[in-house]
């Protein structure tokens, strides 16, 4: 029989399976398939969203043939399938579960639109269908494959990365530059739990230029959201495909007060493929990695499983990063005089929601916010420049947590956001745990209540 | 002498026209289901009948099941929409496809290839589904569904009386 695992191109919903079935009176009923799950090499599941008559058959008579479409080729496989049970919780379902849900919360439908049963089928047979396509006069299609060669250069690479990086920045920025250079993967970007807005902020970005640094994205809401809220990988093969469907769905609830707005695509307004990698070290969460890329099917299974080890990897790096290196005990030394360019940077600071404004716009907030107020009112008191990540964690008033504080991340996007905000004002690392506040121009400091 | 079906719709007859994602539904005497790509639909005029074209080789099992068993399904799909309907009926003929079945299914590869363009596929692999050689298979239209991705999917839709 032919390996079901090496159909994945088939499974990606691109070009959606069509399932035929008969009813105990040889009826038949053929209908499409929004998603087939490979589950094992005699396995897959079929999603089941609304009840209908090929569930009703297989409950009926439990024998159905799938026919699976190659999404580059599209060479058609025949699948001879025997149901063996609805699964409506479990890890199967789960996962299942997860990418509709993920669908349906981008397109407003989250608690409408979603999976009933995961209907696991034994795969009695695989057939190419022989004739199917007519020879192709200019030769077999060329579909450029991974191989093992790649994965294991992909994984010393990127292990060198991890290892090799003296900084969080330079993991992340080195992990990142990784991926597109191995795999192609040309757009990633790592995000960290900001704990007191419930939200994931980007400390690493690769393709998108500086303005995704800082960006949030809330617990639970879209791809991200939804895989730091639930820990579990989301590959989506062809956005537009799956958004075309969703909103076929949508369409038919008319004007249903239930329904939400659309939530805006993270990042790539054309991005055709996705996939989001939960960051964990045993059960906590210290991040995301997502990718994007313009072309659909980028991401391929194997791709899931290997990415899962160099997840692992990256999480670790996090993780040693983030152990307590407070360098010098001392407070910072007083500054020597210095002597601001007659340029004069507006610097607001609002107590409500610890959000720091720069000449009128919005330039960081929580803890990043409160860490930078803190230094320039030093800077503007007592002329300091040099500051440790000791004197930053024993202040109770930046109210960072007492264990797994990401300080050293919370760094990293408030020296970042300054470099894209305001480049007159530098946070430079001097050596491990101590840092530099370079100041090329004049400022001044407000503080207000609330906008 | 096949059941007179109220004849579809006018909006009907027109969506089925064109590059519509056809699929064929057919099931063995001894209940084992079948489903392949068909390759051209032809309604008749007076609504209530049409032939759909199968292509012979993918098609040798349905063809080998209607045969032994007359019972069809066709879902014909608008591939950007996701519009759906699927139409069940009784096979009445069943032939060799003609030159000028070969000829529509010819028009409709060109057209369904433009319409796989929205699944990303190039226009010269839908170019490549092979429609020849065919057979021409006959049906009395019994009774039409909706198919439309949504909580309506699979109800019978309304058809005006003869």
């Amino acid at each position: 029989m032919i390996d079901l695992a090496s159909l994945d191109r088939c499974f990606s919903g691109i070009i959606p399976g069509v399932i035929a079935t008969c009813d105990r009176d040889g009826t038949p009923n053929v209908s499409y398939l929004s998603y087939v799950h490979l589950i094992d090499e005699r396995h897959v599941g079929l999603s089941c969203q609304f009840f209908n008559k090929t569930r009703q058959n297989l409950d009926e008579h439990p024998i159905a043939t799938l026919e699976a479409y190659d999404a580059l080729t599209f060479q058609s496989y025949r699948l001879r399938l025997r149901f063996v049970r609805s699964e409506t919780e479990g890890p199967l379902f789960d996962a299942m579960a997860l990418r509709i849900f993920a669908l349906a919360t981008h397109i407003g439908m989250a608690g409408i639109f979603k999976l009933r049963s995961a209907d696991v089928c034994e795969v009695l047979s695989v057939e190419r269908r022989e004739g199917f396509l007519e020879p192709d006069a200019r030769g077999a299609p060329q579909v450029v494959t991974d191989g093992p060669l790649t994965e294991l250069r992909g994984l010393q690479i990127v292990s060198e990365r991890v290892s090799r990086a003296r900084d969080l920045d330079a993991l992340l920025s080195g992990v990142l530059a990784a991926l597109d250079e191995v795999f192609g993967f040309t757009h990633g970007m790592i995000l960290m739990p900001c704990e007191e807005a419930d939200a994931l902020v980007t400390v690493a970005s690769h393709g998108y230029g500086d303005e995704a640094i800082g960006a949030e994205v809330e617990v639970g809401e879209g791809l991200i959201g939804l895989v730091a809220q639930t820990r579990t990988l989301v590959r989506i093969a062809s956005v537009s495909s799956e958004l075309r469907y969703g909103r076929a769905i949508r369409a038919q609830y008319g004007d249903s007060p239930r329904l939400r707005a659309e939530i805006p695509l993270p990042r790539l307004a054309n991005a055709e493929s996705q996939m989001a990698i939960p960051l964990l070290v045993q059960d906590r969460l210290v991040g995301v990695l997502a990718l994007e890329c313009t072309t659909s099917l980028t991401f391929a299974q194997w791709h899931e499983g290997f990415l899962q080890v160099l997840a692992n990897q990256i999480a670790s790096g996090i993780d040693r990063m983030d152990e307590r290196d407070d360098g010098d005990a001392e407070p910072g030394e007083p500054a020597t005089a210095h002597t601001p360019e007659p340029r004069k940077l507006g610097f607001c600071y609002y107590r409500n929601d610890d959000c720091v404004f720069v000449d009128g716009e919005y330039l960081i907030r929580n803890v990043p916010g409160k860490i930078l107020w803190k230094i320039l009112r030093a800077y503007e008191r007592e002329g300091r420049t040099e500051f440790s990540n000791r004197e930053l964690r024993l202040d109770p008033s930046l109210g960072l947590p007492a264990f797994k504080d990401n300080l050293e991340s919370r760094l990293i996007l408030l020296r970042k956001r300054l470099e894209q905000k305001c480049a007159d004002i530098r946070l430079v690392p001097t050596r491990r745990g101590r840092f530099a506040l370079e100041v090329a121009c004049g400022f001044e400091l407000v503080e207000r209540e609330t906008a | 002498m096949s059941i007179s079906y109220p004849p579809l719709p006018e909006e009907l007859v027109a969506f089925t026209e064109g590059g519509r994602s056809l699929l064929v539904g057919t099931c063995s005497a001894d209940l084992v289901p079948d489903c392949v790509r068909a390759c051209g639909l032809r309604i008749w005029p007076g609504a209530s009948h049409l032939t759909v074209l199968v292509p012979a080789a993918p098609g040798a099992a349905a063809v080998a099941n209607l045969r032994a068993h007359p019972r069809i399904a066709l879902t014909v799909s608008h591939i950007p929409s996701h519009r759906t309907v699927q139409l069940k009926g009784a096979v009445t003929a069943l032939r060799d496809g003609s030159p000028e079945d070969r000829a529509h299914a010819e028009r409709y590869r060109e057209l369904f290839s433009d319409e796989l363009a929205w699944v990303g596929l190039p226009k010269a692999i839908g170019m490549r589904f092979g429609v020849w050689p065919l057979h021409a298979v006959d049906v009395a239209i019994e009774v039409v569904f909706t198919q439309t991705p949504g909580p309506a999917a699979g109800a019978k839709l309304p058809v005006e009386p003869a």
